[in-house]
């Protein structure tokens, strides 16, 4: 699995990995926190195969369980990954957004 | 949700897949219906179509395409028969009505996007099993339609005359968020 086949998923890869941008979380946290951020609810299914495809990926790890559940971090070539995709992201908005302007003008 | 039920959930994913995180998935299963965030109707849905994206991946990665359309099929096949399954003890054990997991799943909305040129080549690559239709042409009027069986890529070629310069290319599908396309500038395309 490499950072391109990553890319080429749906975003779900992003919400996970910006979930995890600033301190580390287990599946359910993952879930309502996406939920309050995005307004997107992952099942377990497709967090789970989303994740597993960031941990192969290497920009995201799991810590020691605890109680019998892993938390999963960013790592720092994650970090640089989601980096460069919302920066991406935000140049695409800003170009839509200022075609959108000009049409509209 | 029923032990059983998830057992058999969770032993349609591969090996891998199911030694690694099935533990966690269960979990997280069972905590997401009792805090109420998920159904177990829909809970089941979401288990079966990961598995059946979990094989594909599988399958896919080691090139052996043809072979991956068929497992689709025979997990799909198994996820419908634990979808029925799980459709008995639902309607056993909840008063809820099943309608609401039905409008759950008719979500469809068209994802449109600008173009910057005729010429283009554009890769699309969904990773939901389906039928995904992809229109391209005016706004006033579509000039060539062509539809995939996803998961897979295809590459859509634009029209090349400036009379034909294509104003927008929609793609359809039930979950447009699994379609994924490339930010613009798309490359043109080498003529032989």
């Amino acid at each position: 699995m490499t950072k391109d086949a990553v890319r080429g998923s749906s975003d779900r890869s992003i919400l996970i990995l910006t979930s995890l941008a600033d301190w580390p979380k287990h599946g359910y946290a993952l879930v309502k926190d996406i939920e309050g951020f995005a307004g997107v609810k992952l099942g377990p299914g497709t967090l789970y195969s989303a994740l597993a495809k960031l941990e192969q990926a290497g920009l995201v790890e799991a810590l020691p369980a605890e109680d019998r559940r892993h938390p999963y971090r960013i790592t720092a070539a994650g970090l640089e990954f989601l980096r460069e995709r919302l920066t991406e992201s935000a140049r695409i908005a800003e170009v839509g957004l200022r075609r959108i302007a000009v049409a509209s003008s | 949700m029923n032990r059983h039920l998830l057992r058999a959930l969770l032993a349609l994913y591969p090996r891998a897949f199911r030694d690694r995180y099935g533990t966690e998935v269960a979990r997280l299963t069972d905590e997401l219906i009792s805090a109420g965030e998920i159904t177990p109707l829909l809970a089941v849905l979401n288990l079966a179509g990961g598995a059946a994206l979990e094989w594909g991946r599988v399958l896919t990665g080691s090139r052996r395409a043809a072979f991956a359309v068929s497992a689709a099929a025979v997990v799909a096949a198994a996820g419908s028969f634990v979808f029925a399954v799980a459709g008995i003890f639902y309607v056993a054990g909840h008063a809820r009505p099943p309608s609401r997991v039905a409008t759950a799943r008719s979500v469809s909305a068209p994802a449109a996007i600008a173009l910057p040129a005729a010429g283009c080549a554009v890769n699309v690559n969904s990773t939901v099993p389906g039928t995904v239709q992809i229109t391209v042409g005016t706004n006033s009027a579509a000039q060539s339609a062509q539809a995939i069986e996803a998961p897979g890529p295809v590459v859509i070629v634009l029209p090349g005359t400036p009379s034909a310069v294509p104003e927008r290319v929609q793609i359809s599908s039930a979950d447009p968020c699994a379609i994924k396309l490339p930010p613009p500038p798309w490359p043109p395309i080498v003529k032989g």
